[in-house]
């Protein structure tokens, strides 16, 4: 960092002097640098520490989990994971949570494409206004759509069913991802879907041929966003769920009873909701400023 | 493809031919967003607004009742309403501030090159991503009085063991450090995005000055990514007001309501004492404080 300043004409401070400021700065710079990568490694994993934590109890037998002094993996079982898939009920809301997610997914990434497309095409007025509704919904506590919507489920008999889930997680994912793709397609020029027009194509099929490919990134970004955003949802299912739709995220607290806590169990679930989460957030890392401040920046 | 628009421009004359259909095909593009986020974002805030005016308990035979401002003066009066608040401002105000602090010093260690940081930038995201229910379980496992890795750890320097959870002093804690734990990754990835846009010449320029690398920092560094700063601060309030699911799992608000913060007192409210007027009252009360915090840290961010 130092060296390219001694070379550099512009600087009001003569060359020697930098050079020389470089110079005695070289040496503990290097080791400075070691040492800062090091604290980095260091914090990195230590933050990841209870993960480590979390699996080696997902894989420990039932005493060795109880254990009052901790015990670090002795011989890994996999007895906790056949007993949270055999039991039936945790399998069968881990089947609701990717049912309500994937629809849900479906549904937002239909009506945010669409009109993600719209916005980016129209006047602005309608685009700043979208903005800052999506900051109100942002802002809004969950209380104040979860309970208004309770009420009239109630009234439709439509608590503990699958659309009402998706309707609910649509309030989250929904805002979102179409400010999201709006955001992409501004970022395409009007001229290459003129062209395609130009060419011969139909506005439905520059659309889908033309203009939907090169937003590709955008789209996977919506997608990966509305799955994990309404994969993690808690509040919402807790409200509007019953027996029969209850998702993963609402019956892991099962493994906490009043008879005590299944840790082995619960570990063992919380991997396997954890588990897609992980896997779809090692995608997402290039979208993920843009779409986690949606509606703030442009 | 370039190529291909450069000389395929027409003058506009020719692009509203070729768009003739243009604000008609883009309405009917927009109208069942609109109308699909007006039924579920807009009526039920509208709902809410108006419920929160209602005296209705879903547990009586009455039938909700206006009483206009009612339920808001009945919380005004409230101990416990005054108590929710102040335990939100403690466990909001610790979180922001402890997380923009902390967030700043792993960016700043985060933004340098060296090997493997593009890895460790990726790995330290997964806090964030993480379902917040599960978080509060890891938590919950691991501030166990018992057998806690937390009171393990501790033990070994000779303190605890500590009852996290179960002390009223100790909850709110655990609930801030939790967040923290789950939420700090999201002002790094902001404010590591901030750092590397800091020109270098300005850097290089104050160093050949003669700036110690503090002074780099609080006179050149953090005025120019101010405003991510308060970006994030403002992306964090709001978010941490909301905090539910890990402080629902783990202290169930308790013990007592020492963790009962609003957004767990609007939901007992509502769910437990079936009280939906002041359920709405309250929820409306945090919206309404969000808007205020938000409108503050908006006017900072703006640049005059």
């Amino acid at each position: 960092m130092a060296t390219p300043v001694a070379t550099s004409p512009s600087t009001a401070v003569g060359p020697r002097d930098s050079a020389v400021a470089a110079a005695s700065g070289r040496r503990p710079g290097v080791a400075r640098n070691r040492l800062l990568a090091l604290i980095a490694w260091c914090i990195v994993v230590g933050a990841l520490s209870p993960f480590a934590w979390l699996i080696s109890t997902a894989f420990k037998s039932r005493l060795d989990a109880f254990s009052p002094t901790p015990v670090f993996l002795t011989r890994p079982t996999l007895e906790n994971f056949r007993s949270v898939l055999s039991q039936g009920e945790f399998a069968l809301t881990y089947a609701n949570s990717l049912i309500v997610v994937l629809a849900t997914t479906a549904f937002t990434l239909l009506f945010g494409i669409s009109a993600g497309y719209a916005l980016a095409r129209s006047d602005r007025a309608s685009s700043r206004w979208m903005g800052r509704w999506i900051i109100v919904v942002r802002m809004t506590p969950p209380m104040a759509f979860a309970l208004p919507m309770f009420l009239m489920f109630q009234r439709l008999h439509l608590l503990d069913t699958y659309p009402a889930l998706v309707l609910v997680y649509l309030t989250i994912t929904l805002p979102f991802c179409t400010w999201l793709m709006a955001g992409y397609f501004m970022g395409i020029p009007p001229e290459l879907e003129e062209a395609a027009r130009i060419d011969g194509c139909s506005r439905v099929s520059a659309l889908w041929r033309v203009i939907l490919p090169s937003a590709r990134p955008g789209i996977a970004t919506a997608a990966i966003f509305s799955f994990i955003s309404s994969w993690n949802e808690f509040f919402y299912p807790l409200v509007v769920a019953g027996r029969t739709t209850k998702p993963a995220s609402v019956a892991i607290q099962g493994f906490i009873s009043s008879a005590g806590v299944d840790w082995g169990g619960l570990s063992a679930a919380a991997l396997l909701v954890l588990a897609p989460v992980f896997v779809f957030s090692l995608f997402t890392q290039r979208g993920l400023v843009s779409g986690l401040t949606a509606g703030a920046v442009k | 493809m370039t190529t291909i628009i450069t000389t395929q421009r027409r003058p506009t004359r020719s692009r509203l031919r070729v768009g003739g259909d243009g604000p008609g095909v883009y309405s009917a593009l927009l109208a069942p967003t609109f109308l699909l986020l007006l039924m579920i974002t807009g009526v039920p805030l509208a709902v809410s607004l108006w419920t929160s005016l209602q005296q209705w308990n879903r547990g009586s035979a009455l039938a909700p009742r206006f009483i206009g401002l009612g339920n808001f003066t009945e919380l005004a009066q409230d101990p416990a309403f005054w108590k929710a608040l102040g335990l939100t401002a403690y466990q909001v105000g610790a979180t922001v501030i402890l997380q923009l602090v902390l967030g700043l010093a792993i960016a700043l260690l985060l933004s340098r090159s060296f090997r493997g940081v593009g890895l460790l930038r990726s790995l330290y995201l997964l806090p964030m991503m993480s379902t917040p229910v599960v978080v509060g379980l890891i938590w919950k496992m691991l501030l166990n009085t018992d057998n806690g890795m937390v009171n393990y750890l501790l033990g070994h320097v000779g303190l605890g063991p500590v009852n996290w959870l179960g002390s009223t002093t100790w909850a709110m804690p655990s609930v801030v450090l939790t967040d923290l734990w789950l939420s700090t990754p999201f002002v790094v990835v902001i404010l590591v995005a901030a750092l590397q846009s800091v020109p270098q010449e300005v850097m290089e320029a104050a160093e050949v000055d003669g700036a110690s690398s503090w002074q780099r920092l609080v006179h050149i560094v953090v005025p120019i990514i101010k405003p991510m700063i308060l970006l994030a601060a403002l992306f964090r309030t709001m978010d941490a007001i909301k905090r539910f699911d890990t402080i629902y799992v783990m202290t169930g608000g308790g013990p007592g309501n020492a963790t009962e913060t609003l957004d767990l007192h609007a939901f007992f409210y509502a769910f437990t004492y079936l009280d939906v007027g002041k359920g709405a009252a309250v929820a409306v009360v945090m919206l309404a404080l969000v808007m205020v915090i938000s409108s503050v840290l908006l006017r900072t961010m703006r640049p005059r």
